[in-house]
C-alpha cells in the first residue's frame, strides 16, 4: 500500500489552501447551515462560489466533455477536504455533485446543454426535493403528484426539509407520475423553476435557530415535459444513480480536525482547579481518542476516494464513512461542550462566548448530521444487507 | 496513493491462508492451549520451510528481505487462524530489533540461525509492575569481567520457555545520561530461572528471575543506538504487528457471527434478519474497516522509514478500543452457545482481549498521542 499523495496532488492542495486564506475573510466563522440565514452573507457565498467556478474548481471532477477539469476522485477529495477544513462556502453539493452527474448519465444533449453550464459557472443554485412530510427514509413512497397534461406536467403536493430552497433558483424533484404502479415504478425525476407560479416556500426554523430548510408547496405548478430527466416512471433509477459522484465523506473528518485544533488551543490556555485543562489526564485521553477517530474517519474517506478512482463503487464503505463520520462529529460536539463548561451556553452573540460560540452551534447542529442524507440506521441496514449479505427476510 | 495489497502480498496471503487452513485448524489451537509442553515446537519446521522465519530478514542472511508491510499481511492471517507458538515473538520481538540495531557484523551468524529456525528469541521488558514505561524497568546491569552482569525479575515474557535468547532491558544506575540498556541473554546462562505463568490464553508467557547473570560485552545491543531508541522502536513495531494479528482475529469473529446469524432461526426466521443483529454486524464491520486502514497506514509508515510513532499509537489505540466492543457484540449475537468452552468463539475472544492488553492498551497509547498533540 502507498498512502502518499503525488507531488502534483500536494501542489494542488497547497494552491487551494492559499486561495482560501487569501479570499476568505479572517473572521469568517460561519457554518454551512447558516450561510443562507441572511441576505448579505448569502451574496458573499454566491460571489465566492463564482470565484471557485472561475478556477474551474466547482466542476473539478466533471469530465472534460461536460466542461469539467476531469480531475480524479482523489483530487476532488483533497479539494473537498481543504474547503471543509477552512469552513469555506461554495461547496455546491446539490448542483455539482448531485444533479450534474445525473444529467450526464440520463439527460438528453439538449438538457445537458441547457442545465450543465449554469451549474458549472455557479450561476444557478439548485436544491433537492426528495423528502416529503410523509416520506423520509422510505423515499420511494413520495406522493408529490405529477399529472401528464400534454406538453407539461401539473404538480400538486409538497416537499419537506428542502435545504436552501429559499435562496435557490430551481429544484430537482422526485414525483409520482403513476399512482397505480408499485411504489418504485411510478416515479419520475423532474426539474422545476422555483419562480413558477403556484410554488410557495415556507421556512422551517431549526433547533439551532437557523433558517436552513423549508417546506415547498406545489399548487397546480406547470413543469414542461422537456424537464423530465430519463424516462417517465423511471425516476427511481435516476434518483439513485448518484453513485459516481465523489462521496468519500472527507468533510466529516476535515471539519472535526479543525474543531479539535481549536479545542486544543482552548485547553492549553484555560485553567480549572489550578491547572490547565490540557494537563488533566482525562482531558488528554479524550483528545487522543478523538484525534484517533478523526484519523480513522479520514483514512476511511481516502480509501473510498481511492476505490472510486479505480472505477469501483464502494457502497458499503461510503455508508461506513457517513455513519462513522457523523457519529464522530456528535462525540466531538459533546466533548467540546463538556470542555467549555458553563461558558458553553453562550451563543455567538455574546461577547464572552469562547471560540465565538462555535462549539455551541456545532453541538446544536450535530443532531441533524446522523439524520440528513440517509439516517445512521439506514446506513447500518445498507452495510448489513448489501455489504455483509445478511438476509432481509 | 495505492490502497490495496501488492501482487506479491496477495500471493503471500493466499499461500498463508492455504497453509494455515490445513496445518492449523482450531483443533490444533485447542491442543496447544491444553498442553503447551507437548505441542510447543509443532508446526515450527513448516514455518521455516515456508520461509516465514526469514520473511523480514535480508537475503544476505538467507531470508526473503520482505518489508514490515509484508509482515503485517502475514500476521493478519496468523491472527485469523490463531496460530499458536512463537512465530510472533521470534519475528517481531526478536528478529526485527536484532536486525535493526546490531552493529555491522555483530549478529550475522545469529540472524542466519534465526532464518534457518535453529534458534529462537524473544523480548523481555516488562517486570512485575506490568508496565511498558521505560522508567519502570528495575532490572539492574553492572559491568563485570569481560562484560555485564544482570540481576532482576522479568514478567510476561512471551515464549520464554522455548526461546534460546532474550532481548532484555536493564538499567545501569551508575550511568547518568543513558541508563537504559538492551542486552542479548542466553536462556541457559547460569543464574536464570524461568517459570511459566498461568494466563487466560495459556500462551506460554513466563517469569524470568536473573541472579547475577553474566553476559559478554558483545551482547549489548546499544552499540549503535541508545537503549531507549531500541526499546521504543521495538515496542512500536510490536504494537502495530499486534494490531495486524488482532485485525485477522476480529475479522474471523465477524465472519463467525455472520455465518451463524444467517442460519440460526428464532420466531420462524434467521436471527440475521432482525435489525438489532444487523446493526451489531454493521457496527463491527465499520469498526473493522477503520482498524484495517489505520493499521496498514502505520505499517506503511514503518516500511518507508518515516517518523511513525504517532501513527502507530493511533493504530494500537483504535484497534484496542474496537476489539473490546467487538467481542461483546459477537457474544450477544450468539446467545448462550457462544458462552461455552466447546464453541470456537471463546478461543478468539480471549486472544483478542490478550492482544488488546499487549504492547500498550488504548489508555497507554492515548497518553502518548496526547503528548504528540502537545497536550
Ligand atoms: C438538516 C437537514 C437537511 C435536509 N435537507 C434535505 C433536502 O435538502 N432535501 C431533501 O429531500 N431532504 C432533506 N432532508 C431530509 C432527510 O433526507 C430526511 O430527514 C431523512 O431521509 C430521514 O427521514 P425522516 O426525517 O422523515 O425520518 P424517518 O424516516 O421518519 O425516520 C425516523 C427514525 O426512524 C428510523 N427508521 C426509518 N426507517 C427505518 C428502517 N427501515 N430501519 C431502521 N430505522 C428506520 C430512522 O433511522 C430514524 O431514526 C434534510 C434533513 C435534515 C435534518
Amino acid at each position: 500500500m502507498d498512502f502518499s499523495f503525488t507531488p502534483e496532488e500536494d501542489r494542488f492542495r497547497a494552491e487551494v489552501r492559499q486561495f482560501l486564506s487569501k479570499e476568505l475573510p479572517s473572521d469568517w466563522t460561519f457554518l454551512e447551515d447558516e450561510f443562507a440565514d441572511d441576505h448579505t452573507r448569502w451574496q458573499f457565498v454566491i460571489e465566492f462560489k463564482k470565484k471557485l467556478a472561475v478556477k474551474g474548481w466547482l466542476t473539478l471532477s466533471w469530465p472534460k466533455e461536460f466542461g469539467g477539469v476531469g480531475a480524479s476522485h482523489l483530487t476532488q477529495t483533497i479539494y473537498n477536504e481543504e474547503l471543509a477544513y477552512a469552513r469555506a462556502p461554495g461547496r455546491d453539493i446539490f448542483g455539482t455533485r448531485m444533479l450534474g452527474p445525473v444529467l450526464m448519465l440520463y439527460g438528453t444533449n439538449d438538457q445537458q446543454n441547457q442545465f450543465l453550464p449554469p451549474i458549472a459557472s455557479g450561476e444557478i443554485q439548485w436544491c433537492q426535493g426528495y423528502s416529503e412530510p410523509n416520506s423520509g427514509s422510505d423515499l420511494a413512497s413520495v406522493q408529490l403528484q405529477a399529472v401528464d397534461s400534454g406538453d407539461h406536467f401539473i404538480l400538486n403536493g409538497s416537499k419537506m426539509w428542502t435545504s436552501r430552497a429559499h435562496v435557490s433558483d430551481a429544484i430537482f424533484l422526485l414525483a409520482r407520475t403513476n399512482p397505480s404502479a408499485p411504489k418504485h415504478k411510478g416515479l419520475s425525476f423532474l426539474l422545476c423553476d422555483l419562480a413558477s407560479s403556484g410554488i410557495s416556500i415556507e421556512p422551517i426554523p431549526n433547533l439551532a435557530g437557523m433558517h436552513y430548510f423549508n417546506q415547498v408547496r406545489f399548487d397546480d405548478v406547470k413543469v414542461p415535459k422537456g424537464n423530465l430527466i430519463g424516462a417517465k416512471d423511471e425516476g427511481w433509477s435516476v434518483a439513485t444513480a448518484l453513485l459516481d459522484f465523489e462521496r468519500s465523506g472527507i468533510e466529516y473528518s476535515a471539519e472535526a480536525a479543525k474543531t479539535l485544533e481549536e479545542l486544543t488551543a482552548f485547553a492549553k490556555t484555560e485553567k480549572r482547579n489550578g491547572m490547565l485543562l490540557s494537563e488533566s489526564e482525562s482531558v488528554r485521553q479524550s483528545f487522543a481518542s478523538l484525534y484517533t477517530q478523526i484519523e480513522v474517519s479520514r483514512l476511511i474517506s481516502y480509501r473510498i476516494a481511492w476505490l472510486q478512482s479505480t472505477g469501483a463503487i464502494p457502497n458499503k464503505e461510503a455508508s461506513m464513512g457517513k455513519l462513522f463520520g457523523t457519529e464522530l462529529q456528535q462525540r466531538i460536539a459533546v466533548f467540546g461542550m463538556q470542555l467549555l463548561g458553563l461558558s458553553g451556553q453562550l451563543t455567538s452573540k455574546s461577547r464572552w462566548a469562547p471560540l465565538e460560540g462555535l462549539i455551541l452551534k456545532q453541538y446544536l447542529l450535530s443532531f441533524s448530521t446522523t439524520i440528513r442524507g440517509g439516517t445512521s440506521e439506514i446506513q447500518r441496514n445498507i452495510i448489513a444487507q448489501r455489504g455483509l449479505g445478511l438476509p432481509r427476510k | 496513493m495505492y490502497l490495496d495489497l501488492t501482487e506479491s502480498q496477495q500471493m503471500l496471503r493466499a499461500a498463508a491462508k492455504e497453509f494455515l487452513a490445513s496445518a492449523c485448524p482450531l483443533q490444533v489451537v485447542r491442543e496447544f492451549e491444553e498442553d503447551p509442553e507437548t505441542h510447543r515446537s509443532r508446526l515450527w519446521d513448516h514455518l521455516v520451510e515456508l520461509g516465514w522465519t526469514g520473511l523480514v530478514i535480508p537475503e544476505q542472511y538467507g531470508g526473503l528481505g520482505g518489508s514490515f508491510s509484508d509482515l503485517v499481511v502475514l500476521l493478519e492471517e496468523t491472527g485469523r487462524a490463531l496460530l499458536p507458538g512463537s512465530f510472533f515473538s521470534n519475528t517481531v520481538l526478536f528478529s526485527l530489533p536484532l536486525l535493526a540495531f546490531s552493529s555491522p557484523g555483530q549478529n550475522d551468524h545469529l540472524l542466519e540461525q534465526l532464518v534457518s529456525g535453529e534458534v529462537k528469541g524473544t523480548l523481555a521488558i516488562s517486570e512485575p509492575s506490568g508496565s511498558y514505561h521505560f522508567s519502570d524497568v528495575e532490572t539492574r546491569v553492572s559491568p563485570s569481567e569481560n562484560g555485564f552482569m544482570l540481576t532482576g525479575t522479568k514478567m510476561f515474557v512471551t515464549d520464554a520457555l522455548i526461546s534460546d535468547y532474550f532481548l532484555l532491558a536493564a538499567v545501569d544506575s551508575s550511568s547518568k545520561d543513558n541508563p537504559l540498556g538492551m542486552f542479548l541473554v542466553n536462556s541457559d546462562a547460569p543464574g536464570m530461572e524461568i517459570t511459566g505463568l498461568e494466563t487466560f490464553t495459556n500462551d506460554g508467557q513466563a517469569r524470568i528471575k536473573l541472579d547475577s547473570v553474566c553476559i559478554p560485552a558483545s551482547h549489548s545491543l546499544t552499540q549503535v543506538s541508545s537503549g531507549e531508541a531500541v526499546l521504543s522502536k521495538t515496542l512500536e513495531w510490536a504494537s502495530v504487528a499486534k494490531c495486524a494479528e488482532m485485525l485477522g482475529c476480529a475479522q474471523a469473529i465477524l465472519e463467525l457471527v455472520i455465518a451463524y446469524t444467517k442460519q440460526r432461526e428464532q420466531f420462524g426466521r434467521p436471527i440475521g434478519t432482525f435489525q438489532a443483529i444487523q446493526h451489531y454486524c454493521a457496527n463491527m464491520a465499520t469498526d473493522l474497516e477503520g482498524a484495517r486502514i489505520v493499521t496498514y497506514r502505520a505499517a506503511w509508515k514503518i516500511s518507508t522509514g518515516t517518523t511513525s510513532e504517532m501513527e502507530s499509537s493511533v493504530a494500537k489505540s483504535w484497534v484496542s478500543s474496537i476489539a473490546s466492543r467487538l467481542v461483546y457484540l459477537a457474544h450477544q449475537s450468539f446467545g448462550a452457545i457462544g458462552f461455552t468452552q466447546d464453541h470456537d468463539l471463546q478461543l478468539f475472544t480471549r486472544r483478542l482481549k490478550a492482544g488488546e492488553i499487549m504492547f500498550g492498551d488504548e489508555f497507554f497509547h492515548n497518553s502518548k498521542i496526547a503528548d504528540f498533540l502537545g497536550l
